[in-house]
Formats: C-alpha cells, sequence, structure tokens
C-alpha cells in the first residue's frame, strides 16, 4: 500500500494524462474482487491503515458472506512505472507516477445495474475470465455493455493456478485453452464494437493486452515481462518478442532458430514459444513445489533471480509455490503496467466518448470541455448512483467530473434526468457542500476535484434520485442517461408489520430506490407498496436492506409476482364506437398491433416522439413498412408520452378535429397504464380513429365530454382486436457438468423454460440457454440446484417480451385465467369485459 | 352513473324522463304504510306547534314516488300550510338542500330518508327518517359474543332500544347504544348540538368494543367503517336477514392511501363544494389557507351532482378535493381521470405527515386538525412521488414575486406573449393552455402551420344545444 496524503493525492489529480479511470469487470465467481484486493494490496492509497483485510471493495456485512459483490465500490491506486516501461506511455508529460481508479463491480446479473453506472465514469475495463469455464454470458454481457460506453477491454484471464494444480492441463492444451478465451472475447468485441470512434479493440497477448495469472497467489504475467526478459538474452527487440512469444512460433532449442511451424523439416518436434518461454518456467515451479522437491525449487528461483528471504525459504508446497510466483511474476506489476499502457487517459477517452456522453449541440463550449477534458471550462459532472453515508438517510453523490472544477461551495445546477433545456422542469440550483475522495470503505474530504477524475459530492442527494448531471452552464444539456441491461421485471408487495412504521416504510422505500439503480418503488392503485427488481436475489438483497438499512422497522413481505402487459394481435374485428357522456359526440376507431420490431425501436428511444415528426414519418415508413402520411399523423405516443402505443388520426376532413387531439391525447394517456384485460400497461398498441361526429357548439365537446369518450373507445378497440397478455421472459445460462444436464431439461419442462441452445464449452463442462418465464422462474435456482446435485447455477437476465397468444375475452382460454387472477389480486371484478361493454350502438 | 347514461333533452316531450326507470325504486307505498312510514302524524303536529306555514318536504330519488301521496296526507291535516316538495337535490340528497328550499321561502324544511344528520345554518329542519321492517329477534340471535356498540341506520332506528335490549338479555356483553341527537325540530343557531350520532362508552375506548351496523350497505357503513377504529364492525342487513364480518376497511384504506399518494403531487388543486352542511364555508376558506401555505394553487367548483364529466372538463386540476358531508364525501370510483380526495386527506397529502390509519370527516375536528398542521417548510427540495417513484418537483404557480424576476430578465422589447402572461398572471389554466396544441382560433403567436385566415362574421346558429334549428337530424 502506498501512503499519501490527501493533498499529495490532490496532485496527482491534476496530472489528467496520467490518470487511468477503470472497472473490472467480468462473470460472477471468475475472481474480481480478489483480483481488485491483491493489486489494492500493492498499490492502494490508503490514508489509514486497513491493509490485510480481505476483499477491501466488499465493504458490506452480506457482501463478505455471501462472498459475492453487490454494489460497485472505486478505490484509488498510486503505480510508478519505470523509464522502460514508460516508453509504451504515448503521453509522457506528468513524469511516472499514475494515479488509477479502480472500480470493482458486482458479477451476478441480477446487479448488472451497478455495473452499467460504474462503467459510465470510467474509460478502460479490465476483463475477468476464468480459464476453466471460459467466457460466460454475463462477460459478454458487460463486455457489450462496456463497449457501447465506449469503454477499451483489456482482459485478464484468472484462476490459472487451478488449471495446474486441479486440472493438470499439459502446457499445449492451457494454450489452447488461452487462446480459445482470448478468441471468445474478440468474437464479443468484434461484434459490439465502434470501430469507426475507437478502431480496433481487439485483445491480443502479442499486443499485451491480454495478462495471465492467479489473482488468489497473487501472480499474474503480460508476454511483455517474459519479452523484456528474454529480448536482452536473445538481443531481439521486446515488441518484436512480444510476437514471437504468442501463436504459431516455435523455438527450436537445439537449433536455436524461430520457425512458425511445429515440427521441422526433418519431424522434430518443437515447442511453441509461449509454452517454452512463459509456461515452462511456471509448469516448473508448479511440478517441483507441489511434488515436495524443495530444493529443486528454491535453486529454480535463484535462476530467476527471485531473492527469498529466509523465512520464506522455510515454508513449503503452496505456501511456498504462492511466495516464489509472487515474488517472479507479481500480479500488480503485470497488471499495473498493462492498465497504465494500455488503457486511455480521461483526456483521450473524453475527446471520443463526448459525442456519445453529450445529448447537446456537439459544437458548444460544454461539449468542448469535455472532449478537451478541460479543467477551466464549465462543470460538466455526470451523478452515476448514490451511496449511502454513515449518516442515515443521506447520500453521496457519486460521479466523475468531466469537464471543468468541482469544488466545496460551488453554486451548480443539477440537473435531472427529465430536465428540458431551457426550462425549470428537473431543475435545481444549489450550492454543493462538500467534495469527498470515495476510497473503499472511508472518505476523505478535498477542496475541490478537477475534470478527468471521480468523486463525492455532498448536499445534492435531495436533488437527485438516481442519477443526473451537475453543471455550471446555464446553456448546458444533459450528460445522455445510462441504458440499463436489466429491467426491473420481478415485483414484491411489502408492508409494515405494526402500521404505526408506515412513515419509515415510505421514507425507507425513497432511500431504497436512490441506493440502487435499478431498483423502483411505488405504490399500486390497490394501495400496496410495491418493490420491483431484477430477479430474486436483487429483491431478496434490497428488501433485507429495507428493512435493517433503510426503514429500519419490521417488514412482511408478499408473494413475488410479475408485471405483464397487455397487447392486441390482430385488428379489432369491428370498426369501435363510443359516444360521448352527453350522446353528442362520437368516436370510432380500430386497435391494430404495431409488431415487436417497432415497440423495441420505440422503447429503445429509436422512435422517439420528440423526434421531428417528418423525420420520424419517413423512418417508419423506411424501416417499419409504415404509409408516410399515417406516420405523420401519430397524435401522441403512450404511456407517458412515450410509450409503445400510437394514437393514429386516420380521419378524413373532420372539422375542428385539432380541437379534441388534446383531449383525445389525455384520454389515452390517462388508459395506457391500465389495460381493458387485466389492468396492466399497454404495450405495442395501435389506436387509429377512424372518424368522428362532433357537436357543432365548442362547449359539448369539451375534454369532459371527448375524454370518458376515448376511454370507453380505446378498451372497446382493444377488447375486439384478440387481445391478450405479454409476459416477460428471462434467458437463462446454467454452466453444468454433463451429468446435470437430464435434470436441467427435466426442470425446465416443468417451468414452461425452452432449451434452445446447449454448447460443449470446456473440457466436459456444458452450457446451456434458455428461455424462461419470470413467472416460473421463483425458486428455479434452488430447484435446480436440487435436481443437479448443487453442480448447476443458473444466471438469469430479462430478454424479452413474450405474447402469451390466445384471446384474453374467451373465457376457455389460459391467458383469460391469467388475467383472471391478475383482475383477482387487484381486488377487481374478475371477469374479463367483452368489447360491448364498452361499444356502443349508433 | 344514471344521470350521465340518460340525459333529459331540453327539447323532447319529457317521455324518455317519464319512462326512465328510477334509481332502485321501491314500490310505492299505500295509503296506511305512509301514514307509519312517514310519520305523518308526528309531522302534522311538528307544523302546528312550531306554527310554520310554508314548509319544503324534501326527498331523495328513491323516495320520490310516495312525494304526492306523503303531500296529500300532510294537506289533509294542515289546510293552511303552503306544502311544496323538493327533488333532484342539487348535492348529496342525505344533506338538506336549504337554498332550493329558500327559493320556496320555506320556513321549514322536512327531511325525508336517509340523512347525514349534518346542521342546516338558516332553516330550521325536522328530519323523518322512515320506518322499515326489522326483525330483531333474528339479528339479536345471529350476533356473535363481545362488547358492542349498536349502531343503525336511519330507517331502524327506532328499533335500536328493542336490538340492544335483546342482546342484553342475551348477555353477549357490554351493550351501548348509540343515538341521534335530534328530537324534534332543529332550529339553526337554538342550540350547539353535535350532529349525526353520539354515543357513550362510559370512559372505555372504542377499541375495546364490536359493532354492529343494522342497515343495508350504505355510505354510512362505509363511513363507520373508515373513522371507527373498534375491534370488529359487524353489519345486519333486515331486507337479506343475513350478520356479516366487515373486512374491506383495510383495503379500501389502501385504495384511499393511494389517492392520498396521487393527491400529494398535485400541484393544482380544485375545492369542490358538496354540501350546504353549517361549516362548510369554514372548512372551505381553511382548505384554502392550508393550499395558500403549502403554495398550491387552487380553484373552488361548484358543480353540483359530481360525474365524470363535470370535472374531466378541467384537465389543468392535478386532484380535487370535495368538501362535502362525512356520509358524502369519499368518492371511490376509478372513472374519474384525476383523483377525488376528501379535506383530510388533502391535509395528509400537503403536510409531511403520514397517514396512521385515523379517519376525520368531522368539519369540526378537521378545521382544529388543519390549524394544527404545519405544511412543508422547505418546499424547494424535490419529494419522492410514489406513483410514479420518481423526485417530483413543487410546481409553484404564484402570482407574488414573479414580476420582478420579469424586469430583470427581460430587455428585450417583445417578448413572448403568451409565456409573459403566464408567468405574470401565475395562473395554472394559463400554463396549461400553453402545453395545449390547440389554443383556440387566432390565438397570438400561434405558429400552427393550418392557421386560417380570420372568417368574416356569419350569422350563428339558433335554438339550443341539443339540436339547433338549421343542424340535420340524424
Amino acid at each position: 500500500m502506498v501512503n499519501f496524503t490527501v493533498d499529495q493525492i490532490r496532485d496527482l489529480m491534476d496530472k489528467v494524462s496520467n490518470i487511468r479511470n477503470m472497472s473490472v469487470i467480468a462473470h460472477v465467481d471468475h475472481g474480481k474482487s480478489t483480483l481488485t484486493d491483491s493489486l489494492v494490496a500493492k498499490a492502494g492509497i490508503i490514508s489509514s491503515a486497513k491493509a490485510g483485510e480481505a476483499r477491501f471493495t466488499d465493504t458490506r456485512a452480506d457482501e463478505q458472506e455471501r462472498g459475492i459483490t453487490i454494489k460497485s465500490t472505486a478505490i484509488s491506486m498510486y503505480f510508478e512505472l519505470n523509464d522502460d516501461q514508460m516508453e509504451d506511455i504515448p503521453v509522457k508529460d506528468n513524469g511516472n507516477g499514475f494515479l488509477i481508479n479502480l472500480i470493482d463491480s458486482p458479477g451476478h446479473v441480477d446487479f448488472s445495474s451497478e455495473v452499467t453506472a460504474a462503467l459510465r465514469v470510467t474509460d478502460g475495463a479490465l476483463v475477468v475470465v476464468d480459464t476453466i469455464s471460459g467466457v460466460s454470458v454475463q462477460t459478454e454481457t458487460v463486455l457489450r455493455q462496456a463497449l457501447s460506453e465506449l469503454i477499451k477491454p483489456v482482459v485478464m484471464i484468472n484462476k490459472v493456478d487451478r488449471a495446474l494444480l486441479e486440472t493438470k492441463l499439459t502446457q499445449e492444451v492451457l494454450y489452447q485453452n488461452f487462446a480459445r478465451v482470448v478468441e471468445n472475447v474478440n468474437v464479443s468485441i468484434s461484434t459490439h464494437q465502434d470501430e469507426k470512434t475507437m478502431g480496433n479493440l481487439m485483445v491480443s497477448p502479442e499486443l499485451g493486452t491480454v495478462a495471465f495469472g492467479s489473482a488468489l497467489h497473487g501472480w499474474a504475467f503480460t508476454l511483455r515481462q517474459f519479452a523484456v526478459r528474454y529480448s536482452k538474452k536473445f538481443g531481439i527487440d521486446r515488441n518484436k518478442m512480444m510476437k514471437k512469444l504468442w501463436g504459431e512460433n516455435y523455438f527450436n532449442a537445439k537449433t536455436k532458430k524461430w520457425s512458425t511451424k511445429s515440427a521441422d523439416d526433418s519431424g522434430d518436434k518443437k515447442d511453441r514459444a509461449f509454452n517454452m518461454f512463459a509456461l515452462d518456467p511456471i509448469y516448473k515451479i508448479f511440478d517441483s513445489t507441489m511434488n515436495g522437491r524443495k530444493d529443486e525449487a528454491l535453486a529454480l528461483a535463484t535462476k530467476l533471480d527471485i531473492a527469498l528471504t529466509s523465512e520464506e525459504r522455510d515454508t513449503a508446497d503452496k505456501a511456498l509455490l504462492k511466495v516464489i510466483m509472487r515474488k517472479f511474476l507479481p500480479a500488480a506489476e503485470a497488471l499495473m503496467e498493462m492498465i497504465c499502457i494500455h488503457l486511455p487517459s480521461p483526456k483521450k477517452a473524453q475527446a471520443y466518448r463526448c459525442d456519445l456522453l453529450y445529448e447537446g449541440p456537439k459544437d458548444d463550449e460544454n461539449a468542448t470541455g469535455i472532449r478537451n477534458c478541460d479543467p477551466k471550462a464549465p462543470l460538466m459532472l455526470y451523478v452515476s448512483k448514490m451511496v449511502p453515508t454513515s449518516d442515515k438517510g443521506r447520500f453521496y453523490a457519486f460521479g466523475r467530473v468531466f469537464s471543468g472544477t468541482v469544488a466545496s461551495g460551488l453554486k451548480v445546477r443539477i440537473q435531472g434526468p427529465d430536465y428540458v433545456p431551457g426550462t425549470k422542469k428537473d431543475l435545481h440550483v444549489k450550492n454543493i457542500q462538500r467534495t469527498v475522495l470515495m476510497m473503499g470503505r472511508s472518505t476523505d474530504p478535498i477542496d475541490d476535484c478537477p475534470a478527468g477524475n471521480i468523486v463525492g459530492l455532498v448536499g445534492v442527494d435531495q436533488y437527485l434520485l438516481k442519477s443526473g448531471t451537475l453543471t455550471t452552464s446555464e446553456t448546458a444539456h444533459n450528460m445522455k442517461v445510462m441504458k440499463f441491461s436489466v429491467s426491473p421485471v420481478m415485483q414484491v408487495a411489502v408492508d409494515v408489520k405494526n402500521h404505526q412504521d408506515l412513515p419509515k416504510l415510505i421514507e425507507g422505500l425513497k432511500r431504497l430506490s436512490k441506493s440502487d439503480p435499478c431498483i423502483q418503488t411505488f405504490t399500486s392503485p390497490s394501495g400496496e407498496h410495491i418493490v420491483a427488481g431484477a430477479g430474486e436475489l436483487h429483491l431478496e438483497i434490497c428488501l433485507f436492506d429495507l428493512e435493517n438499512d433503510h426503514a429500519q422497522v419490521p417488514i412482511k413481505t408478499g408473494e413475488p409476482v410479475v408485471g405483464y402487459c397487455e397487447t392486441v394481435q390482430a385488428t379489432s374485428s369491428l370498426t369501435c364506437l363510443s359516444k360521448s357522456p352527453n350522446k353528442h359526440n362520437r368516436i370510432f376507431m380500430q386497435a391494430a398491433p404495431i409488431g415487436d420490431d417497432l415497440t423495441k425501436a420505440i422503447e429503445e428511444k429509436e422512435i422517439n416522439p420528440r423526434d421531428d415528426f417528418k423525420e420520424r414519418a419517413r423512418r417508419m415508413a423506411d424501416d417499419f413498412e409504415w404509409d408516410v402520411n399515417e406516420a405523420r399523423k401519430i397524435w401522441c405516443f403512450a404511456p407517458d408520452g412515450e410509450g409503445p402505443n400510437l394514437l393514429v388520426d386516420n380521419t378524413k376532413g373532420v372539422q375542428y378535429l385539432n380541437e379534441i387531439k388534446d383531449s383525445c391525447c389525455n384520454g389515452l394517456q390517462a388508459v395506457a397504464h391500465d389495460g381493458p384485460c387485466a389492468n396492466e400497461q399497454m404495450r405495442g398498441c395501435r389506436f387509429n380513429i377512424m372518424d368522428v361526429v362532433l357537436h357543432a357548439d365548442s362547449i359539448h365537446r369539451g375534454a369532459g365530454q371527448v375524454m370518458p369518450a376515448m376511454r370507453a373507445v380505446v378498451y372497446a378497440s382493444m377488447l375486439s382486436a384478440k387481445p391478450t397478455l405479454q409476459e416477460p421472459v428471462y434467458l437463462v445460462d446454467v454452466q453444468c457438468p454433463e451429468s446435470a444436464i437430464g435434470g436441467i431439461y427435466s426442470v425446465f419442462n416443468r417451468r414452461r423454460g425452452q432449451v434452445f441452445e446447449e454448447n460443449m464449452h470446456s473440457s466436459s463442462m456444458y452450457n446451456v440457454k434458455a428461455y424462461l418465464p419470470v413467472a416460473e422462474s421463483f425458486g428455479f435456482t434452488t430447484d435446480l440446484r436440487s435436481a443437479t446435485a448443487g453442480q448447476a447455477f443458473p444466471q438469469m437476465v430479462f430478454d424479452h417480451w413474450s405474447t402469451m397468444g390466445g384471446d384474453a375475452t374467451d373465457p376457455a382460454d389460459k391467458v383469460n385465467a391469467v388475467c383472471r387472477a391478475i383482475r383477482k389480486r387487484k381486488g377487481e371484478d374478475e371477469n374479463v369485459p367483452t368489447y360491448d361493454k364498452y361499444h356502443e350502438r349508433l | 352513473m344514471s344521470d350521465l347514461k340518460a340525459p333529459v333533452a331540453v327539447d323532447s316531450d319529457g317521455s324518455e324522463a317519464i319512462q326512465r326507470t328510477g334509481v332502485d325504486s321501491r314500490p310505492a307505498a299505500t295509503r296506511e304504510e305512509a301514514l307509519e312510514l312517514y310519520e305523518i302524524q308526528h309531522t302534522v303536529d311538528m307544523i302546528r306547534s312550531g306554527g310554520y306555514t310554508r314548509v319544503a318536504l324534501q326527498f331523495p330519488d328513491e323516495l320520490l314516488a310516495d312525494s304526492s301521496l306523503v303531500s296529500t296526507l300532510l294537506q289533509n291535516s294542515l289546510p293552511d300550510v303552503c306544502l311544496c316538495t323538493l327533488a333532484d337535490t342539487s348535492l348529496g340528497s342525505c344533506c338538506v338542500d336549504e337554498v332550493a328550499a329558500s327559493h320556496n321561502g320555506a320556513d321549514l324544511i322536512v327531511h325525508y330518508g336517509r340523512t347525514c344528520l349534518s346542521l342546516t345554518s338558516r332553516i330550521p329542519v325536522f328530519y323523518v327518517f322512515g320506518r322499515e321492517p326489522i326483525d330483531t329477534m333474528d339479528c339479536v340471535e345471529k350476533m356473535p359474543k363481545g362488547d358492542v356498540l349498536v349502531v343503525c341506520d336511519a330507517p331502524y332506528m327506532y328499533k335500536i332500544g328493542e336490538i340492544a335490549g335483546g342482546l342484553r338479555r342475551r348477555g353477549v356483553g357490554s351493550v351501548v347504544e348509540s343515538r341521534f341527537d335530534v328530537p324534534g325540530v332543529y332550529v339553526p343557531g337554538a342550540e350547539k348540538r353535535r350532529p349525526g350520532r353520539v354515543w357513550d362508552l362510559e370512559g372505555r375506548p372504542l377499541s375495546e368494543y364490536n359493532i354492529l351496523f343494522v342497515g343495508q350497505e350504505s355510505l354510512t357503513l362505509t363511513n363507520i367503517l373508515l373513522t371507527q377504529r373498534c375491534r370488529t364492525v359487524f353489519s345486519y342487513d333486515p331486507l337479506k336477514r343475513v350478520l356479516r364480518e366487515e373486512t374491506m376497511a383495510n383495503r379500501h384504506l389502501a385504495r384511499r392511501y393511494h389517492m392520498v399518494q396521487r393527491a400529494r403531487d398535485a400541484d393544482t388543486i380544485g375545492i369542490i363544494v358538496g354540501t350546504q352542511a353549517t361549516g362548510y364555508l369554514g372548512l372551505i376558506e381553511a382548505l384554502k389557507t392550508l393550499l395558500r401555505r403549502a403554495r398550491k394553487k387552487f380553484y373552488v367548483f361548484t358543480v353540483g351532482k359530481l360525474n365524470v364529466a363535470k370535472l374531466a372538463n378541467f384537465p389543468e386540476i392535478n386532484a380535487y378535493v370535495l368538501v362535502a358531508c362525512p356520509e358524502n364525501s369519499i368518492v371511490d370510483s376509478k372513472e374519474f381521470f384525476a383523483p377525488v380526495v376528501t379535506p383530510y386527506e388533502l391535509l395528509l397529502a400537503v403536510s409531511q405527515r403520514e397517514w396512521s390509519g385515523d379517519y376525520v370527516t368531522d368539519f369540526g375536528a378537521l378545521l382544529s386538525e388543519i390549524e394544527n398542521t404545519s405544511v412543508v417548510e422547505d418546499d424547494d427540495v424535490p419529494h419522492y412521488s410514489l406513483i410514479t417513484g420518481k423526485l417530483m418537483q413543487r410546481r409553484h404557480v404564484d402570482a407574488q414575486g414573479s414580476g420582478g424576476e420579469r424586469e430583470e430578465e427581460s430587455t428585450s422589447l417583445v417578448v413572448g406573449v403568451d409565456r409573459e402572461i403566464v408567468r405574470y398572471l401565475g395562473s395554472a389554466g394559463a400554463e396549461y393552455l400553453l402545453s395545449r396544441s390547440f389554443r383556440g382560433l387566432g390565438h397570438d403567436g400561434a405558429e400552427e402551420e393550418e392557421q386560417t385566415e380570420p372568417m368574416v362574421a356569419v350569422e350563428g346558429k339558433s335554438g339550443i344545444a341539443r339540436a339547433y334549428a338549421r343542424e340535420p337530424r340524424d
């Protein structure tokens, strides 16, 4: 650990080209936190002595208990490169010292939103992959997220010790294993990378962007280190040497000749250079120490210039192995070098990330400030998450300064996610009470923090729920909101055990919502308090937090339930008609589905209600086969003015029509959350107003007349258009040995799951991918474990909405039964109405 | 709502109104029944002894069928008194319609049927509850053991003593009966009296008692369920002869709780006048003061009986508060586009106080509650909305203080007319208009491309709205 004063750290913050902001991302259990620990142990900046504690970044009791990371945690590190290493640094105007801000993120899919929040404030990512289990779904997911945020990846292939000690792979098999992991990572990268803005991001060992090692034992290497070692010996240029150490390069020890063939003309087998120069010494150390040949091991150490103390010499077996390996190939050294050399500085990264991050014009002063990472430009700071303080109910706003300098007492504009430039909506102008440096468990106050750094703020938590933009410029637009890969599809109702605790519960729900980027809390129309999260584990953790931390009152929870959507599958069987309460106005309407692609495009904001309507109509005509004229006459998106349901004016020559437009839109907005079948949100429906008959006198066609008619006709047209529900479906990824596959299939079959892919991915480990309805996922993990004797571990992430088919209005249909159950739970009349309840005759 | 579905057209021959089936009207009473049911003799005595000369008879819709018979019976005994019948009360039929009565110059109102027993402020009132048949023995036998407070709906009040006596003889526990504190005619201002039902629990808390409610499911029952924190509420329906344990309270309260949350998010509140009971003006004033303190914009509405169409005409209102007698305050309908809450719920919504599950409907108690409640002081801090799950910023529509800002900011001569007016007037309505796409014809600064030229004045329509003189009939 490096002992620094806050002032020394503050000095480092000004040297932007020597800062690296990076996150550690990986599949759960691939060793992120252990790796982080070994880095922190070496280079972590500490202000108080906390060295030696395991899992430095898992700050919560339950994280330590469960052995998984739940919240992402930031930690600052300091590392000095030697002059030789500095040669590979592109910009070297600030000396050899580097400030590395590392964020350790959770690996379990349920907490992916934490990863998203971490990625936003960093520029590079260290992707950790387990040698044995290889690239998994979650690895791909986080990589995709990283690349969509324009984050540059480097890879650490971890748990090599297990490959040697447990599976005892031969050198060549291990090499093939490494090669396959690298290839798989590159497949993911090439599909998702943005080559135009960032260039080629593929990783390769010969460039030094892949490290191999064991976080647990504290050793790791990149080819660069071996290249340095051997370039002197062979007198070859280091970079050339690196290339020779990977791939189809062989060395004949007898003839001392390089070749690209595994066997020379005489048929002599030659060793792959990687095996010979990199793996061989490691294998020898393992072999000698673990097989009790201590003398040989010590001799080897001497040969490799590893100085051991006398105490260290007294150890044996695994302990000796660790000591030798750690001294031979210290993990922190290799990884820090890789991070400093290959990950971009904030200055470099912001130049290409600016367009993605900033919503406003690309040439205003704020955009320029971000692009140049200019500490003197107007402040642009993105708060990506809230971190609870020791003071109950208060939070540090955790974020990154992209431009300008943030300081204690500075007056800033706090722009929430709904801020519209030029208005006062979701805008507060307040002073920042304090800026702090956040390092794992501890915080230290600092006076100010310049662009390119990660910082914690006190005093803005009241004005932002989860995230937002802070700026000093009145013209600044928002930084783009983060797009999460998980959705809160699983809900649970909570209530207090004692009625008088209700206020505490409400406050607790607010705090819970603040503390997690993805969780949602709200009350349902039936008056229940709902907590919505990504999955069972997520909810379990959140409810635990709610009870013990945020609300601190006894809480009872209901059964988890799933939110559905309502949709239609055909065009209405008739043109529905509803009359206004005074019977003098009539609205004729038909509902129709808009299709999955358009629904998704609207949800992804590719088709945006705020776009210019002509441009939007053009795109809808080109991409979604809409009639241009109809697409131009979209009156509104619903619900909330942006949802995936459309109100379209299909009328011709109706007088006064523009007068009732607002009332029609309001009428649809009012019911779009409340479909006719099960009072669930509507999704993917198009409502065509076919004709309108209006009273000649404006007082008789006011909002009071049109809105109720609109509500009725929307319901009637949906109910006559084969209405059904859509249910959320998880993508499940299970890794298991061959023997467990039978058990997995039987569990999926019982739960309406569909297996669609089954791969053998490494040495007898299988990878099964399946779709599973969220409604069937309660207790799935436990069920699967018992069916496979604990050998299968599933990862579930929300994938899509699946239309359930049938007709919700048909009492014989099973969708109808689902609707009835939902209606009953909500305290409604159980029978799903038919369209004639709302349709009126002329 | 029936009046929504079947409007009476002004120019129709009235056949629709005649054919319309009334709201669950019961078969008309015979002469003998009426004498008993409407307490004719008692009424006659009261009018005679009070020396009243112009008497208004107020019937609820469901008893309207008997009105002519009752009127005739009374007139026979009181040839000198001018009688008139009030029907179709403009507000709730449980409240006394003083305004309609004073149109007729009445010096006494006789109120028939279910009543909330609210007090009047100008005209004396005499309540006739009516008498419905009831099998008291059946009711007594079905009631489980435990201390009980007996509450009867108005038509069964005459049997309350019998029921209570029966329960005591059965020995279910301590029995307390409620009574109406209205002996004879109530003259406004003559004496201070608590409206509604009263009872004496001899110092024990109500939470130790069960409540037995005798009567059909009605707003009175709902009201008891919401406001009285007792052990269990049992209701006995004399028509169906069934006793059941009422459990809807929690579910109902939870739904109301959701309404409170929605009202909390509202920036513009509509105060609806829904009663003429004594004290409503005071309460409205108190609510106005409360809303002013909370820096919310409000408008006062008198719309008569509520329906969806009337309230939907004001989309700029985010929530309504209904000032009505205790039994009519709770509007529990999903139909309304904006939540309609009671004054107590509004109080909860604008104060940071959380709901403990109590419920106050009495005007007097409400007034003191309102005075004793502090509203959110630092309202610059956005609050967490439990409806949207987001932070909500309070929007202040506030005339004062915005004028100065206007001068500071603007140096140009021509300013955006719309925004300036909104800021100047501090009007929620004007601000809402700005967000609309249609703002009327020939509006200043309208940028719609299809903006038409002003039309030359032409002769308008004539006749009535149902069908103008020259409008083609369909």
